[in-house]
């Protein structure tokens, strides 16, 4: 059974359509990375799939139900902080953690317990007795994840989860996404992608709208696998770029002044050729280096295309 | 009513917190006691107000304790009512622009219990208010004028409470479809000034059945008046409290978080 199933969901507000075509299933634990530039429509497709929006046409299931029909069911097996997480200012972090887990129908030693542990594991234990109106973003990003928490989800929806917090705030919170990643399902929508390659398993890309790919993160860089090769030459007077244009392992040519970027199709066949190519015509080189794509350029590829 | 409970602890709790359980039931005191104090210090600020001629004689015959006390709901009313508005207009509507909604939709709380806590916690606070204001008002009325009949005169606030739950159920109403909580005040108070006013011009069985009738027979049981009918203007009220509750429930399912 998927943890989420989302089947051709489209949205529209007045005459804008923010979503036309969003399907993905998602199955077993793990971090899924939901990525797209802003506007894309990753917003309005956490709001759908946490029953806060309803979508102009499709369905969504989590967990095997359907969020039309069985929204409180739902509400009960998800935990969601969205992107700026606001709260009833006059609480103290504590009233709010002990609140939430009321409406969980926790019990009260359990109540307790979760709140000293989540707050502990995002930080804010010192601040728990503060009215939240005194606190910052990143605190109150840190007690949406904590308070999202307090139910142990099967599915924990993190609306853009680091955009307010600074550089340690950051790492603290990828830190925790890796932690819990292997108790629950994890759907992070982002636009930073060095945060998402460090998390995520799985990846979801949306663009205007519609979902260009969903794939898990290995299969999606070995299908994107088309590495490139660094390379520096000694000044020389043949023409190299004329000469891998010449061979079809060699996809793409960038080069400025001596140095190359070479896109290549198979990086086995291409790392065999390129050497033979350049002792061949008597060109030296001062930099041989070949690397992986990585998620950006994945990301551009793919909506680009 | 999932999550009925937890939401109205928070209401509740959020009362003592804002001072609301406070400054209300004082706000509501001064709205109340105004009118005896007024009818008693009439004579004196006439005569400190204006500028007669020495020897003048003002001659204002002392109102009775019935009449005094028959006019203080009346005289409450649409100013009490301004003031429920003022206080509830934000409820829904402020939570949505905050996005604190967001959170609270995002758990396993049902609409109808999310508008019903909010309504009992509001009514709760406008009752309280009232017999508060309209205590004090008749304790100080028996001071300054006569002996107050404490039956007759909570008898008659309680016939009130109907009216200004109205009040508080259209404002929430329109909480829950408005995004700006003072576009809700504002089409809370035209509904407002429609139900109470336009019943008077459509003849007789509106007139009866009317909110603003429930005002005068609620005033009619202070002052002791026989032959008051109640059940008409009580049923009208109660039903018009009863649609606009529906439909808030409705309003507040059908809008997008």
């Amino acid at each position: 059974m998927s943890i989420l199933e989302c089947n051709k969901l489209a949205k529209t507000f007045g005459d804008v359509q923010s979503l036309k075509d969003v399907s993905f299933a998602i199955e077993g634990k793990g971090c899924i990375g939901f990525l797209g530039a802003n506007g894309a429509g990753k917003t309005t497709t956490i709001r759908i799939i946490t029953g806060l929006a309803k979508p102009t046409s499709g369905t969504v299931k989590v967990v095997g139900y359907d969020v039309m029909k069985d929204a409180l069911h739902i509400r009960k097996e998800i935990g969601y902080c969205p992107q700026a997480p606001a709260f009833y200012n006059d609480m103290t972090a504590e009233q709010w953690m002990h609140w939430v887990g009321k409406i969980f129908k926790l019990g009260k030693k359990e109540i307790a317990a979760r709140t000293e542990e989540l707050l502990k594991l995002c930080g804010i234990w010192e601040a728990r007795h503060r009215a939240i109106g005194g606190f910052s973003g990143g605190m109150k990003q840190r007690l949406g994840i904590a308070q999202a928490l307090i139910n142990r989800p099967k599915l924990l929806v993190l609306d853009e989860p680091v955009s307010a917090l600074d550089p340690m705030g950051r790492y603290d919170v990828l830190k925790l996404i890796e932690k819990l990643k292997s108790d629950m399902t994890i759907f992070m929508s982002t636009h930073i992608l060095d945060d998402v390659e460090r998390v995520a398993d799985h990846i979801v890309i949306i663009d205007k709208g519609s979902v260009l790919l969903s794939q898990p993160m290995d299969e999606l860089k070995s299908s994107y696998k088309e590495s490139m090769i660094h390379l520096t030459i000694e000044p020389t007077t043949v023409d190299l770029v004329s000469i891998l244009q010449t061979e079809p392992v060699f996809k793409k040519i960038h080069h400025e002044g001596n140095s190359f970027t070479i896109e290549c199709g198979d990086i086995g066949a291409a790392n065999e050729k390129l050497p033979q190519l350049l002792v061949s015509h008597g060109i030296r080189f001062t930099n041989y280096r070949v690397a992986e794509a990585n998620l950006e350029q994945i990301f551009m590829k793919v909506v680009q295309s | 009513m999932i999550g009925f409970m937890p939401m109205l602890s928070k209401e509740l709790r959020e009362l003592g917190s804002s001072l609301k359980i406070l400054y209300i039931p004082i706000v509501f005191t001064l709205l109340t006691i105004m009118q005896p104090v007024t009818l008693k210090m009439l004579p004196t600020l006439l005569k400190d107000a204006s500028n007669l001629p020495e020897g003048t004689i003002i001659q204002i015959p002392d109102p009775s304790v019935i009449d005094v006390m028959g006019s203080l709901l009346p005289k409450f009313g649409s100013l009490g009512s301004i003031i429920i508005i003022l206080i509830i207009m934000g409820e829904i509507a402020g939570e949505r622009a905050s996005g604190v909604m967001a959170m609270v939709f995002a758990k396993p709380i049902s609409y109808v219990g999310y508008f019903a806590a909010k309504l009992i916690a509001g009514s709760l606070l406008v009752i309280v208010s009232l017999f508060a204001g309209m205590i004090i008002s008749s304790y100080y009325t028996e001071i300054m004028f006569d002996k107050v009949d404490w039956l007759d005169a909570m008898l008659g606030t309680l016939l009130y409470v109907p009216y200004i739950l109205m009040t508080v159920a259209i404002t929430l109403c329109c909480s829950a479809f408005m995004k700006s909580q003072v576009g809700a005040g504002g089409v809370a108070f035209v509904l407002y000034l429609v139900l109470t006013m336009v019943p008077q011009y459509l003849g007789s069985f509106f007139r009866k059945v009317s909110p603003s009738h429930l005002v005068d027979t609620a005033s009619n049981v202070i002052m002791g008046v026989a032959d008051t009918h109640i059940v008409a203007p009580l049923v009208g009220t109660l039903v018009l409290c009863s649609v606009f509750i529906a439909a808030g429930m409705l309003l507040l399912r059908r809008q997008e978080v």
